[in-house]
């Protein structure tokens, strides 16, 4: 078929705008490859307004309007996806430190607390930043809160080795929340989405355990 | 004619490696090209591709330059550096797994006496 005419475009477009299509981007990728596929595929005896209708219907299986909610969705998965490589990356990068200074530490070399508290502080960061980026798909103040523990837990690690004041009350948080908090919590939403069974029940038992423990040891004399 | 669940996963490979082979395309030419390149095995839909390379765009690993043909406007795609490096890791990952696969019904087959 020759080239359409722009009454013949605009008729097209209009089609497209009536499926729900409101993605100005998404419009014109459309239209362009409707009108291609006229001028290209379809004879000159062909009711070319059928044959734009049937193309459309065979575009998407439900309704034409899904494709932007699917080109939401796949930006978003291929931002998570690079998001998680970072994190990754990163995390692997911290760890790096963390060993070099736990070395350096050892061998009494200069620089090993800076070394240290550089990969605890972007370890810690960067786990921050991944949970609040996953609270907001998983909706979950679950992981966020075993994440500011742990965080916690290990921040008072890291004080405790550097002979730091606090050390004892920010590994106490840890600790405390942990087994007074998160278990309980956990335990509710496992229990209320029907996911409790004895191999998580059994872990939330030792976390809790652990956690109790651990507090026992603590002198809080000392904080 | 190959199942769409077996395209959707090979997709943005698909798509940055045209790119990658031939500069810069547009949507209906980057369908047509598959079609004739794999003898009309694969199809890819205006559903599945036009979101994939919006997010591709978005996400920096392809760059638009349009172009108005009358009152319509063409989208001729192609790939940024950051496309590149993407694309030469997607093919990696394709033909290491395309191997894996390969070698797995290979002994599958050998294991229950199948000719391959």
């Amino acid at each position: 078929m020759a080239m359409l005419h722009e009454k013949d475009i605009h008729w097209i477009k209009q089609l497209i705008l009536e499926h729900g299509i409101t993605d100005q981007a998404l419009v014109e990728s459309l239209l362009d490859h409707l009108c291609c596929m006229v001028e290209n595929e379809l004879t000159t005896s062909g009711d070319w307004q059928l044959f734009v209708e049937n193309e459309i219907k065979k575009m998407h299986p439900i309704a034409l309007h899904h494709l932007q909610t699917e080109k939401e969705i796949f930006i978003q998965q291929l931002k998570n996806n690079n998001m998680n490589k970072i994190v990754s990356n990163t995390l692997m990068g911290s760890v790096a430190l963390l060993l070099t200074g736990v070395i350096f530490k050892i061998f009494h070399w200069p620089g090993a607390s800076f070394i240290i508290v550089l990969g605890c502080g972007i370890g810690t960061v960067t786990s921050l930043i991944s949970a609040l980026h996953h609270n907001k798909e998983m909706q979950s103040v679950k992981f966020i809160l075993i994440t500011l523990l742990a965080a916690s837990f290990s921040m008072g690690c890291l004080f405790k080795i550097q002979h730091w004041p606090f050390a004892n009350l920010l590994m106490l948080v840890g600790v405390l929340g942990t087994a007074f908090l998160f278990v309980p919590i956990s335990l509710y939403q496992l229990k209320s989405s029907n996911q409790l069974n004895a191999q998580n029940g059994l872990m939330h038992f030792l976390l809790f355990l652990t956690g109790t423990m651990t507090f026992m040891l603590f002198d809080l004399s000392m904080m | 004619m190959y199942s769409s669940e077996l395209i959707k996963g090979t997709l943005k490979t698909i798509i940055l490696h045209l790119l990658k082979e031939n500069g810069k395309m547009y949507g209906y030419e980057m369908t047509q090209m598959v079609k004739a390149l794999s003898q009309e095995k694969i199809q890819i839909t205006e559903g599945a591709l036009y979101p994939m390379l919006h997010a591709l765009e978005a996400l920096g690993d392809v760059t638009t330059e349009t172009v108005y043909i009358g009152k319509r406007v063409r989208k001729y795609y192609s790939l940024t550096p950051q496309g590149k490096t993407t694309s030469s890791e997607k093919m990696k990952e394709l033909t290491a797994f395309l191997e894996t696969m390969g070698n797995l019904i290979k002994k599958q087959n050998n294991a229950h006496g199948y000719a391959t």
